[in-house]
């Protein structure tokens, strides 16, 4: 085959004048025979048989053939959709409806469900720690952490941090920064790497020890310009001097998914802990052995557990638990069952979606049947008839698309905006190509299967497009679309009116106090200047008063 | 003659292009007389073949007026077209003489 040939099309006019040359002569032939013009064209007719077939089985050897045929089915589908405009606007709305809501939604949950966490095998990562009605996140206390750290059997590593404080960078353009205070071996046993630096040395992690600190990779390129010779320099926290021994990775978060610019030891006083005294609050995280279970973690820390109840107060033992759950769970709290709750209710708008579209496209179905016949009886076979379906499915279908792009798009970004502080990772929830992709193939796949449906539904069913029984089995089809299509929307109104009600209810649920012209306000002092608890309060003291005499002043002025 | 081979079809138009060029009517005239009447080539085969052939590079068209003053395609063969019938010639002797023999046998 020569090169030239391979995109080479048949020219359907070209193909249609010589077969039509050979029909004429065949006409010619019959009336040399005898024929009357008329009864030799029926006679040639007859002989020739199906010139559109004919037409089709010659182009066919073309290797570009079925471009030529998709342009052919491209152009008839779209004008089709034109002149059915109110069909056409019907099927893309419910498609884009149905697409924008799934991707939408599905962009918000697959960071809670399916992201991996940024540590080394984060599906051996717990939180590790007790828990009491009064904290109901796990925590752990040092009087207790140290000897649980040494005896523990269910870790290849344990560890802990204090959350995270505000803090000044006190310098020349200073800033209001957080800072994570974390043991000296978090960073190892979570098993996140440093982008520049080392990590924190054991007798970096103790009090009075030199004051050493990692910046985040933000800081770094904001503060620093990402100055190869930041590691080593030393930069003003709270009006103590820290050496930068490295910068973390950009990928890094803590566990509690709180931000953070600095992370710095926690310098807690290990053998003060061993003490009877105040104990030092703190999270614990361990890596689980290989073959351990959270659950087996949890019986295998049952005699740390007893000493440690044995350290609280009598009356509190019966409250406090012990808790050993996954990272993940214990960053996305109960959001897991809402997240799957709302990911069968979009699977749920996207199945009446289908059903919709199906029964509009099995409707426009019976309007065309005339026309399917026509083409049917001219000689184009099942699999042309078929093909032009599926392009006009898959025609609409990349329409659907593409508007459901767009308001997945403007959903999303609504999401965001209106969604509270309590769902995880929705400031990081965008539309990537993985969502996108999700998109395109329910898309596609609803258009070939619902596209075929008016195919399936007369050829499976035993009508063939001359058959006068097709209006029976495709109103069958169309009831049993309905009857889906109703129920499905029928639980979906339910739950969410169920829904609706409980959010109202928790609205208005009584808190106990006056909210009416209250408002709250949040003043950060920073420890350079009120380094003690005394001064902190004297501050708190002078607002109250002049606010007070402010108040007073205004209520005289009123008079 | 639908039960003709496709290979058989190819190499009956070759041979009838070889004497002259004509267009797809004239080759299907042209094999009707000559094999009298025992292969009738339909329209549905015939031209298939004549542009499977064309793209195939053994075969080549043009455009022209015909005896009765209508456009016609008109179809000659190709030096590819020409070397290529000689080997199938030849193909089809030596077949036809092994199938004679086996049949002629007992």
């Amino acid at each position: 085959m020569k090169f030239r040939h391979i995109f080479s099309q048949p020219k359907s006019a070209a193909l249609n004048e010589e077969l039509r040359f050979h029909f004429e002569q065949l006409v010619q032939q019959k009336m040399q025979a005898g024929a009357k013009e008329e009864e030799a064209r029926r006679q040639a007719r007859v002989e020739f048989g199906n010139m559109e077939k004919a037409i089709d089985d010659t182009a066919s050897q073309y290797p570009g053939w079925w471009l030529e045929v998709l342009q052919q089915d491209l152009r008839y589908g779209l004008r089709g959709l034109r002149r059915n405009l109110v069909f056409a606007t019907a099927a893309v709305i419910t498609l884009a409806l149905g697409i924008g809501a799934t991707t939408a939604v599905f962009s918000v949950i697959d960071r809670i469900l399916f992201r991996s966490l940024p540590y080394a095998h984060d599906d051996r990562l717990v939180s590790v720690g007790l828990v009491a009605p009064i904290m109901p996140q796990e925590f752990m206390l040092g009087n207790s952490y140290y000897m649980w750290k040494e005896s523990q059997t269910p870790f290849e590593a344990l560890t802990s941090w204090s959350g995270v404080n505000r803090c000044d960078l006190s310098e020349a353009n200073p800033a209001h920064l957080a800072c994570a205070n974390v043991e000296a071996d978090f960073l190892p046993a979570l098993g996140i790497g440093l982008a520049r630096g080392r990590n924190f040395l054991s007798e970096e992690d103790v009090p009075n020890a030199p004051r050493v600190a990692l910046i985040s990779y933000g800081l770094w390129k904001d503060r620093f310009g990402k100055a190869e010779d930041v590691l080593g320099k030393t930069i003003s926290i709270d009006g103590e001097a820290n050496r930068i021994i490295g910068v973390l990775p950009p990928t890094f978060e803590l566990p509690s998914l709180e931000h953070a610019d600095i992370v710095v030891p926690q310098r807690v006083d290990q053998p003060a802990q061993r003490r009877p005294g105040i104990a030092h609050l703190m999270s614990a995280i361990g890596r689980l052995k290989p073959s351990v279970t959270a659950a087996q973690a949890v019986s295998m820390l049952q005699p740390q557990f007893e000493q440690a109840l044995s350290l609280a107060p009598p009356r509190f033992r019966a409250e406090v638990k012990l808790r050993v759950r996954s990272l993940r769970d214990f960053q996305v709290h109960d959001a897991r069952l809402t997240a799957w709750t709302l990911l069968g209710a979009v699977f749920a708008v996207l199945l009446i979606t289908g059903a919709n579209v199906s029964g509009l496209l099995l409707a426009r179905a019976a309007e065309r049947d005339l026309e399917f016949a026509i083409r049917k009886s001219l000689g184009a076979s099942r699999w042309r008839l078929l093909s032009q379906m599926l392009t006009e499915a898959l025609l609409l279908s990349v329409l659907g698309i593409l508007a459901g792009w767009l308001l997945s798009e403007a959903l999303l970004r609504l999401f965001v905006r209106m969604a509270p502080q309590s769902i995880p990772y929705i400031d990081q929830a965008h539309l990537d190509a993985r969502v996108l992709g999700f998109a395109v193939g329910i898309a596609l796949l609803s258009g070939l299967v619902f596209g075929s449906a008016p195919f399936w539904s007369r050829d499976l069913l035993g009508n063939r497009v001359f058959g006068n029984a097709t209006g029976a089995s495709r109103a069958r089809a169309r009831q049993v679309l309905l009857v889906a299509q109703l129920s499905v929307t029928l639980i979906l109104l339910t739950a969410a009116g169920l829904l609706l009600r409980t959010a109202r209810n928790l609205q208005n649920q009584a808190l106990g106090i006056r909210t009416g012209q209250v408002v709250t306000a949040t003043v950060h002092l920073n420890r350079q200047q009120y380094p003690r608890a005394l001064a902190r309060m004297q501050f708190v003291a002078r607002v109250e008063e002049k606010a007070e005499a402010d108040s007073r002043r205004q209520q005289c002025g009123r008079r | 003659m639908g039960d003709l081979l496709q290979g058989t079809l190819d190499l009956l138009i070759l041979k009838t292009l070889a004497v002259d060029c004509m267009h797809g009517w004239g080759i299907a005239q042209r094999i009707q007389q000559v094999s009298k009447d025992a292969l009738q080539v339909g329209q549905g085969s015939l031209y298939p073949a004549l542009h499977r052939l064309e793209l195939a590079g053994l075969i080549s068209s043009e455009w022209a007026a015909s005896d009765n003053n209508r456009r016609a395609k008109y179809y000659s063969i190709t030096a590819a077209g020409r070397k290529r019938l000689k080997s199938e010639l030849a193909d089809w002797k030596r077949t036809s003489q092994a199938i004679t023999l086996v049949l002629q046998e007992g």
